[in-house]
């Protein structure tokens, strides 16, 4: 993965609108269809949402993510692609973990 | 053009007999008796023995790769190149089928290198050591010369593997390549450095060969004059594998450190103990390098998912610290960078127990990667075990459905254990009433952590990062020679991984499938009580449960027993 990409886990709502329930496996791989439709690559659709990749444009341009957004937990989304929207809610954009020693 | 010679058994048992009385000593000549299945083992035996048997098979058309040996599983063969080879190459292969299998291999691809006549009009071979006088124009060889070495090779039934900008590699059975040549070729052995040798300068001999330290060559030379098959070729360079720089285990220190069976004895491992037989674990971290030599050694069932280089070497060492513990379980290696994707995947395919040395300081989570984490221990049963931390405060230990695990110190010398000064211990802002860790594993102290040899990819960041100092501002391990001295909570996860693993295998064995709760509550009441020392923050350790290493050290035999009683 080039330095200029992001990697993040993009959430994908339930049927039910429970942001805890887990969403039905056809509504992740639709998520995984669209988002690799805007030229995400998308890296595993999951249990609770869509592991991908893009360089922070694509987040900012199709997803609406505030520019400068470097990382974080929960970052608020307004995808440009209307049969997003209700479908994917936030991003996790995952900094480096820390290695707890060897 | 293959060759159609054929050597009968007879002569190889009589060749191998002659040898055993020319050119091996008594106990080998012995060995060889037993392996061609003689029972009276006595030298002049041993060549009546084969008299007969070369009688016997007189007349009998047999291939080449003769059977010379038996043994109680079935036949097995003794190739025939051992017979021009050096004595102690002869005793290594023939007690190990595994070398017999390589040697065997052997013999149906011999890989050479052929140096076609160069542009410049000089040997190649006869320029090692001075090859910065040459010109690479005149290094090159000759396209007249290259294009008729590629069709003599292959008019002689060599297969051609690279046509080269220097020379030509090409493969062709043994026999065809000792015909053509006019030379004997025997097995060798690329040298592989042992620690005892080191130690001892000379006066020791070195580790056993692996299958992969064999090749093929003239015993006199690894290189033959090509003008004696053909006029375009100047060499025919048999290349030996490069010698191994890393060992198959650490280098000796002169300082306090805790070896792979103290650590297991410091654990309550012992041969009774279960070994992780059968259960599927995963460790979720940085890449693996499966071909250190400590993980071919221990013929473990260790392979990399991911299968991305570990260029840091943190992962590398967590195997090792589960193959350690748990040295028959079915390890997977997935790599962190999404960590949802890796701790689902590992789940999704057959993980009990999934082990992870890492997280975000602060307390810092995801929700996606939490939920993940609750899937996989509510929905599919699997244990999943985090790190504390090394003086900060780890998420996702500070997880409650997770095992979190802390760090104690055993004295190496007395086996004293007090909390490690190195390890996190801290009550959960995020969580109320949790407390991390719920037990602990082996940890080092302040400021390196320097306490447990661990295998690391050779030139990788961690290698590096321990080499150029005395101990204990940096380990005195080589800058590339695989091996470190190190620890934190990180190993310490993944002892308690490899623990959980003998309890899913001691539990299986009386038809009980542990949950991850019951992994927990089992783990906390086998772990020895430590009240003594402070952890990184500087808490101390009093009473059990506390806050600077949870429950205490685990001890395997006792977290079995703690099974029995479920």
């Amino acid at each position: 993965m080039s330095k200029s990409q992001i990697r993040a886990t993009v959430h994908v709502t339930a049927s039910s609108g429970d942001s805890n329930h887990r969403p039905e496996p056809a509504r992740v791989q639709r998520a995984a269809d669209s988002l690799r439709g805007l030229g995400f690559e998308v890296v595993r659709a999951g249990r609770y949402g869509v592991s991908v990749k893009a360089d922070r444009q694509r987040f900012e341009v199709e997803l609406g993510i505030a520019p400068g957004h470097a990382e974080g937990a929960g970052v608020a989304i307004s995808p440009r692609d209307n049969a997003l929207t209700g479908l994917i809610d936030y991003v996790d954009i995952l900094p480096p973990a820390s290695l707890a020693g060897k | 053009m293959p060759s159609s010679r054929q050597q009968s058994p007879s002569s190889l048992v009589s060749d191998l007999a002659r040898m055993a009385v020319t050119e091996l000593s008594p106990a080998i000549g012995r060995s060889i008796g037993r392996t061609l299945g003689i029972k009276r083992s006595s030298l002049a035996d041993l060549v009546l023995a084969s008299d007969v048997a070369a009688k016997f098979l007189e007349g009998a058309s047999f291939e080449l790769r003769s059977r010379a040996s038996s043994n109680a599983q079935g036949v097995e063969e003794t190739p025939s190149l051992i017979k021009h080879s050096a004595a102690r190459v002869v005793q290594a292969v023939l007690s190990d089928h595994r070398l017999r299998k390589r040697v065997s291999e052997l013999e149906q691809s011999v890989r050479v290198t052929v140096s076609p006549k160069t542009r410049g009009g000089v040997r190649l071979h006869q320029m090692r050591g001075r090859m910065e006088e040459l010109t690479l124009a005149d290094a090159r060889p000759d396209e007249k010369h290259l294009a008729k070495t590629v069709a003599f090779l292959q008019a002689e039934g060599f297969s051609i593997e690279r046509v080269g900008r220097f020379s030509v590699t090409a493969t062709a059975p043994a026999q065809l390549v000792s015909e053509l040549l006019k030379v004997a070729l025997a097995v060798g052995v690329s040298r592989r450095p042992s620690i005892d040798r080191a130690l001892r300068m000379f006066s020791a001999g070195l580790e056993a060969p692996e299958p992969e330290d064999l090749f093929v060559a003239p015993r006199e030379s690894i290189a033959v004059p090509g003008l004696r098959i053909h006029a375009s070729i100047d060499d025919i360079v048999f290349v030996p594998p490069p010698r191994p720089s890393v060992a198959a285990a650490p280098p000796p220190v002169n300082y306090p450190v805790l070896g792979a069976s103290a650590m297991r004895r410091c654990l309550g491992i012992d041969a009774q103990t279960r070994d992780g037989a059968g259960i599927s674990v995963a460790v979720v971290d940085t890449g693996f390098y499966v071909d250190h030599p400590v993980f071919k050694k221990g013929n473990f069932d260790f392979k990399a998912v991911d299968t991305e280089p570990d260029e840091s070497g943190h992962g590398t060492a967590m195997a090792w610290n589960i193959l350690n513990v748990a040295p028959r379980c079915r390890l997977r290696g997935y790599r962190k960078e999404d960590p949802s994707g890796a701790i689902e995947r590992a789940a999704d395919e057959g993980a009990r127990i999934i082990s992870c040395s890492w997280g975000w300081p602060d307390e810092q989570t995801f929700s996606t990667l939490q939920l993940s984490i609750r899937s996989v221990i509510e929905e599919d049963g699997v244990t999943v075990v985090f790190a504390a931390g090394n003086g900060e405060r780890l998420w996702p230990a500070s997880d409650p459905l997770v095992v979190a695990v802390g760090g104690v110190y055993a004295d190496p010398a007395s086996g004293a254990l007090q909390a490690s000064d190195f390890a996190s211990g801290f009550r959960s802002d995020l969580n109320s009433n949790r407390n991390v860790p719920d037990v602990s594993g082996l940890c080092g102290l302040a400021p390196r952590g320097i306490y447990l040899p661990l295998p690391v990819p050779p030139g990788s960041l961690a290698d590096v990062d321990s080499h150029g100092f005395a101990f204990p501002d940096k380990d005195e391990t080589g800058i590339d020679d695989g091996w470190i001295y190190d620890s934190g909570t990180s190993s310490a996860t993944a002892q308690v991984a490899g623990i959980v693993a003998l309890m899913a295998q001691h539990a299986a064995s009386r038809g009980i499938t542990l949950s991850p709760e019951q992994v927990k509550r089992c783990l906390k009441r086998a772990s020895t009580a430590v009240e003594n020392g402070r952890n990184a923050f500087g808490v101390p350790a009093i009473g059990q449960p506390n806050i600077a290493v949870g429950w205490g050290l685990v001890n395997a035999q006792a977290a079995l027993q703690e099974v029995d009683r479920l």
